[in-house]
C-alpha cells in the first residue's frame, strides 16, 4: 500500500469523483470568450498601422503570448523555490503545469514572431538581434527542464533538479526585457505602448493590446488550472497503479 | 501602407492551432489517464471481491 499523496483531498483520492471531474471548467470557458473578444477587437474594431499595414496587429497576440510565458515562467521559479523550501509536492506539480504552459506561450511568441519579422524585417529570424536570440534559449531551457522531468523517476530527486533548472530560467527573463537597452545590435524596438508619458499609439490600439494582456493572462491561468488538475489525475493514476502491483 | 493581410491571417491562425493543439493535447492525456484509474479501481473491486485474484 503506498502512502496517500501529500496535496491531493480526499474527494481527488476518490477515482469516481476524480473522474466525473472535468480539467476545462468555467474559468476556461471564460477564457476563450476573453481571447475570442479580444480577436474580435482586434482584428474588426481596431486600426491598422499606417506603415505596417495589417501585419502589425499580430502584435496583439505576439506581445501577450510573451507576457503570457513570462507570467507562466515566473510562477514555475516561484513554485520551484517553494518545492526546494518546504518539499511541497503540490508547488511542484504546479510548477511543471506553469512550465508546460509557458512553453506553448513561447512557441507562440516565437513563431507569430517570424511571420511578422518576415515581412517587415525582411528575414524570417536574425540572430544578432539579442532579444530573439535570448528567447530562443529560454525556450530550449524550459524544453530541457520538461525532458528532465520526464527522464526521472524518483519524485524527490526529479523535483529538485528541475526545481534549480526553473530558477535559472526565470533569471534569463529580466536579460530578455533589458536586452533592448543593453545591447546596440538589436532589432527590436524601443518599448511602445508602455512608455512612461506619452504611448506611441492611438486610444484604439492602446486598449486592444491592454485587453490582449487581460485576456491571455486570463488565458494562461485557465491552462495552467487544467494542466495542474492533469497532473493530480497522473499522480493519482501512477499511485494506483502501483498500488494494483503491490497487491 | 502595404499589403500585409496574409501575414496578419498566418500570424493569427498559427496561434490559435498551436493554442487549440495544446487545449487537445490536455484534453486526450486527461482521458487516458482518467481510463487508467477507473482499471485500476476495477482490478482493485475485483480482487477484493475475490482473494485469490491479488498477486503473490
Amino acid at each position: 500500500m503506498t502512502a496517500p499523496f501529500r496535496g491531493t483531498t480526499p474527494q481527488q483520492r476518490d477515482p469516481q469523483a476524480l473522474v466525473a471531474k472535468p480539467i476545462f471548467d468555467w474559468f476556461f470557458a471564460f477564457a476563450v470568450v476573453a481571447v475570442i473578444v479580444l480577436y474580435v477587437r482586434a482584428l474588426a474594431f481596431t486600426p491598422p498601422d499606417a506603415l505596417q499595414g495589417l501585419a502589425q496587429k499580430i502584435y496583439y497576440v505576439h506581445i501577450a503570448a510573451w507576457l503570457g510565458a513570462y507570467t507562466a515562467i515566473g510562477i514555475t521559479a516561484l513554485m520551484s523555490i517553494v518545492y526546494l523550501w518546504l518539499h511541497d509536492e503540490r508547488a511542484d506539480r504546479l510548477g511543471e503545469a506553469s512550465a508546460e504552459v509557458g512553453l506553448v506561450f513561447l512557441t507562440v511568441g516565437l513563431t507569430t514572431g517570424t511571420i511578422w519579422a518576415h515581412r517587415i524585417w525582411g528575414a524570417w529570424w536574425v540572430w544578432w538581434d539579442m532579444r530573439l536570440t535570448l528567447t530562443l534559449f529560454l525556450w530550449f531551457i524550459v524544453a530541457a527542464y520538461l525532458v528532465l522531468r520526464g527522464g526521472i523517476e524518483d519524485p524527490g530527486m526529479r523535483g529538485r533538479y528541475s526545481a534549480v533548472l526553473a530558477v535559472l530560467a526565470a533569471l534569463l527573463i529580466p536579460f530578455i526585457h533589458l536586452s533592448v537597452y543593453l545591447f546596440s545590435a538589436r532589432l527590436h524596438p524601443m518599448p511602445v505602448a508602455l512608455q512612461p508619458g506619452r504611448p506611441k499609439m492611438s486610444p484604439e490600439m492602446l486598449t486592444t493590446f491592454l485587453g490582449s494582456f487581460v485576456a491571455f493572462i486570463i488565458l494562461c491561468i485557465a491552462l495552467i488550472r487544467a494542466r495542474y488538475r492533469l497532473g493530480v489525475l497522473r499522480d493519482i493514476a501512477s499511485a494506483a497503479e502501483i498500488d494494483g502491483d503491490a497487491r | 501602407m502595404i499589403d500585409t493581410h496574409a501575414e496578419m491571417v498566418a500570424g493569427y491562425v498559427v496561434a490559435t492551432v498551436i493554442y487549440i493543439g495544446y487545449v487537445v493535447s490536455l484534453w486526450l492525456r486527461a482521458r487516458r489517464v482518467r481510463g487508467v484509474i477507473l482499471s485500476a479501481a476495477k482490478n482493485r473491486s475485483a480482487s477484493e471481491r475475490d482473494p485469490s485474484l491479488r498477486s503473490g
